[in-house]
């Protein structure tokens, strides 16, 4: 896979472990990966629409919230039969939602990959709580491990 | 609750911006009280500007809102420099205007397409409107893309733009760099002169309010990134007046604080600026208007969208032009040396006037902090509105009576957020 692999951190840096999208994609951006361009977005669904359209694959990282959440617990996800997970959205526009318009307007990427992070909280506030921090590190390495499986 | 009395309830208005609820009582089959009630929590803006230098309130207050940035930016900037003594050239004024286009352009496109046409077409969203008509969202998002280049080009980027400073820009582009803009803008006003036919076909409800009519007026052009007050009725005023003729007060159901124009109750937004000044428009737009169906003025509030569309139109338009006329700047920016004493800016947002007061210490930092959002000056003709409506339609049942409120309500493209200094439905009939 070359040149067409887009990374989309989602969240909101100012609301706590919301921030968590956001330091997976930092932390992927740097490490420079050939082909692999990374993204901010705050959710806002027309920007990833037009951001992803098309590519091979698409990496998405958000914040999950929910009963039974534990902080720090990653998931991965594909859009299927299984549920979507509760991500957080401010405006009652998550995730789930971005793909049904991407798909009814035709808007998608090949594939996707949704990886959620449990969080604690999303009050006001930069900074992630210790661990949801800890878990970036093992989120970038299953991206990673992710890139190399579909290049495989 | 006796027999007389009827409860309708929702729990969270949706496709507005930001939380709030609303409750209707009726009592003996008699419209008793609406009240829109806000209970996103206050965000004491103007408490925390207080003490900051004289030169941040365009970055603080524009993160007030992610579809209306440039707005706070554009009055926080005009309120500080009204404040310092300094008017800023045209060439800047002009990119500033070009830059608020890019604003008018997503934040329309977004209630057009994805908020406000699934209550006219019968969708519950506009994912599902999506579905069925992926043409009509597709173009949507065409538009919308165009408004955020836009933004991104001359504010640095689409949401809470970077660029924006007291006296003009970080940087100004080059002329050849908006050329790519130029031709996005061109594809975009096909379109949207199309959308505009399109929603003129939609079947509106046939019901004028008699508000007064607050906007800004510009001397020549349609009103958008500065101007001076206008009204439908009374006197015109200075913007240094705001204060004199708008008065805010709390209300126990909302968290926002409701504003009257000399004690009564005012509508500000795309009805009004469009009917205080549609001979402004440009030819294009004006006989776009005609041709869907606008007169002069237009009181009915669920035909905001035909006048969103054109002010879509209008925009795109006004983009071209100053990128037509656009020479790049010798300076980004003029200078705003500090000034103790009190300024006053305005500037219309996409939902209508927004008002930014700044008192000036002599230590150059923020002493006091005023700011008037559109959506908490229509709290009052809104709630009015659907006393009306609903009053109009005692007959029908909760369902349909609760659908009415939330269209009613939709039609002002309310920012929650933005006031909440906004939805959950409960009708009480008693």
């Amino acid at each position: 896979m070359n040149g067409d692999v887009l990374i989309v951190g989602i969240g909101n840096e100012y609301r706590g472990d919301d921030g968590v999208g956001l330091a997976v994609a930092a932390a992927v951006a740097e490490r420079q990966l050939q082909g692999v361009r990374v993204m901010n977005a705050t959710g806002e669904p027309a920007s990833i629409l037009d951001a992803w359209a098309g590519v091979a694959l698409a990496v998405v990282v958000d914040a999950a919230v929910g009963e039974g959440s534990t902080p720090g617990r990653i998931r991965r996800w594909t859009p299927g039969r299984e549920d979507p997970p509760t991500v957080v959205s401010s405006h009652s526009f998550g995730l789930a939602q971005t793909l049904e318009l991407g798909q009814a307007v035709g808007r998608l990427p090949q594939k996707v990959v949704v990886f959620t992070v449990d969080i604690e909280h999303f009050d006001h506030g930069v900074g992630l709580t210790a661990a949801v921090a800890n878990a970036v590190p093992a989120v970038v390495d299953d991206i990673i491990a992710e890139l190399e499986k579909q290049m495989a | 609750m006796s027999p007389e009395t009827r409860t309708i309830s929702v729990g969270a208005l949706t496709r507005v911006e930001g939380e709030g609820a609303l409750h209707v009582t009726l009592t003996n089959g008699a419209v008793e009280s609406v009240e829109l009630n806000i209970y996103e929590p206050p965000r004491f803006f103007e408490a925390f500007l207080r003490g900051r230098a004289y030169t941040e309130p365009p970055d603080i207050t524009a993160r007030v809102c992610g579809i209306c940035p440039v707005a706070y930016q554009i009055s926080a900037s005009n309120a500080i420099e009204n404040a310092c003594g300094i008017t800023v050239p045209p060439e800047l004024a002009a990119l500033r205007r070009l830059l608020y286009c890019g604003e008018w352009i997503h934040s329309h496109a977004l209630h057009i397409f994805l908020l406000h046409t699934p209550d006219f077409l019968g969708y519950p969203d506009g994912i599902s409107l999506a579905k069925d008509r992926p043409d009509l969202i597709e173009r949507g998002l065409v538009i919308k893309k165009t408004g955020n280049r836009l933004m991104e080009q001359i504010g640095g980027r689409a949401i809470h733009p970077i660029n924006v400073r007291l006296g003009g820009f970080y940087s100004v582009p080059d002329k050849r760099d908006l050329e790519p803009l130029a031709e996005m803008l061109r594809h975009s006003l096909d379109e949207a002169l199309d959308v505009l036919q399109l929603v003129s076909r939609f079947d509106f409800p046939d019901v004028e309010f008699d508000h007064e009519l607050l906007s800004l007026t510009d001397t020549e052009r349609y009103p958008i990134e500065n101007g001076t007050i206008k009204r439908s009725a009374g006197p015109a005023f200075d913007v240094a007046a705001f204060g004199d003729h708008i008065v805010e007060a709390q209300v126990k159901h909302s968290t926002a604080l409701h504003a009257t124009l000399d004690g009564q109750r005012y509508l500000t937004g795309p009805l009004a600026r469009y009917s205080l000044n549609s001979a402004a428009l440009s030819p294009i737009a004006r006989q776009a208007a005609a041709a869907a169906g606008l007169g002069p003025e237009c009181r009915n509030p669920f035909r905001s969208i035909l006048v969103r569309a054109v002010e879509v139109v209008y925009a795109i338009e006004e983009a071209l032009r100053i990128i037509a006329e656009y020479e790049r700047p010798a300076r980004p920016f003029v200078d705003v040396p500090a000034r103790a004493g009190v300024g006053h800016g305005v500037s219309e947002a996409p939902r209508g006037l927004l008002y930014h007061r700044y008192e000036i210490g002599d230590d150059n930092l923020i002493k006091s902090a005023t700011i008037v959002p559109p959506t908490a000056q229509n709290q009052g003709a809104i709630e009015h509105e659907m006393a009306e409506l609903v009053a109009a339609n005692l007959m029908s049942d909760d369902a349909t009576l609760t659908s009415l409120c939330e269209k009613s309500i939709r039609n002002h493209d309310p920012c929650i957020s933005c006031s909440a200094h906004f939805l959950t439905l409960t009708i009480d009939r008693k």
